[in-house]
């Protein structure tokens, strides 16, 4: 079996579905510190996690999360010129963040792991072949 | 917002009225309240984005629609994730129905995943149907198999019996009912499977930009 090619593309692809699989929990940790509205959730994602996520996207998801008890949502008028919605994390969503995080770490540790074997290279076997 | 960035906000309010009232209707069954809110969410954040763009209102509207997608793929993302939400983990025949039926105004996929829905029921319920008559009709109810004849079911009516030899007698309860009920289960199963399946798809459509 010989190596294929590198595919930009599909990389590119298991990338993105990456991504998607992660949004909730990326949603979640953005508003860990403090609430945020719509646009700077989608800001904050953008800017620290790097992902561009479709804007369609987002808030059927907050309104999900809403409905699931884990966000709260709060019109505020901040002096803009129109009052925005602030989300803000409530404690049994604390809870699942900790929890999707924990997973999450657990996760990345044991992909690690697996990982290790590129830095150390295809093995031989005792006459001398390449694996690879 | 600037005091130059609102009154032109003003000015393209067509066709964030428009929008949003094209997203009003493809959000159609959803109750009204919810409608309402989802309505004051996406207005919010066009008035955000329009107000923190460089370009001139009218310009960044169109941006920012074109960023939301249509009326119809918005309102898909929230059904998505509110009902199909709900019939994913649900048996229950109405949910699951209402779910399947609006993905099937969707595309394709849903259209057949209703299909099935539907096949699998009527299938399951005729079967249930034969089951139960039996014991009431019991010379009109049963399996017929003839040389040109193979008939399974009830006759009602004044119309005559098929030809052939009716095979199965009082077995068509428990046989009825057997089939009719894993009928329904498997027809459950496997659209709550396909539900699932497209609700992960639809949780994040790729980014537009």
């Amino acid at each position: 079996m010989t190596a294929k090619p590198d595919e930009p593309a599909a990389t590119d692809k298991w990338g993105a579905q990456l991504r998607k699989g992660c949004l909730e929990l990326a949603i979640l940790a953005s508003l860990w510190k403090e609430p945020l509205y719509g646009l700077e959730i989608l800001r904050v994602l953008q800017e620290q996690g790097g992902m561009a996520v479709a804007e369609g996207t987002l808030y059927p998801i907050l309104n999900r999360l809403r409905d699931d008890g884990l966000l709260v949502s709060e019109w505020r008028d901040t002096g803009a010129g129109h009052p925005r919605k602030y989300y803000t994390l409530t404690a049994s969503g604390r809870t699942r963040t900790h929890g999707m995080s924990a997973a999450w770490g657990q996760f990345v540790g044991q992909m690690g792991s697996l990982l290790v074997a590129l830095d150390e290279g295809p093995k031989t076997d005792p006459q001398g072949t390449r694996y690879v | 917002m600037s005091d130059t960035a609102m009154s032109q906000t003003v000015k393209h309010p067509d066709a964030v009225e428009h929008y949003l009232l094209r997203l009003r209707r493809a959000l159609g069954s959803v109750k009204a309240e919810s409608v309402d809110e989802i309505l004051s969410d996406i207005r919010s954040h066009i008035e955000e984005r329009v107000a923190a763009s460089p370009v001139p209102a009218g310009q960044a509207v169109m941006e920012v629609l074109e960023r939301l997608g249509t009326p119809q793929q918005l309102a898909a993302n929230y059904r998505a994730e509110g009902l199909l939400e709900r019939a994913s983990v649900s048996s229950g025949p109405l949910l699951l129905l209402r779910a399947t039926f609006y993905w099937a105004l969707t595309g394709l996929g849903g259209f057949v995943a209703l299909l099935i829905l539907l096949f699998g029921y009527l299938f399951g319920i005729s079967f249930l149907v034969t089951a139960v008559l039996k014991p009431f009709y019991g010379d009109r109810v049963g399996l017929w198999v003839g040389p040109d004849t193979l008939q399974l079911g009830a006759h009602m009516g004044s119309e005559p019996l098929p030809a052939g030899r009716e095979l199965l007698g009082y077995w068509i309860i428990p046989l009825g009912l057997v089939i009719g009920l894993l009928s329904l289960i498997l027809t459950t199963l496997f659209v709550r499977w396909l539900i699932r399946r497209q609700r992960t798809r639809w949780q994040a459509m790729p980014a537009l930009d």
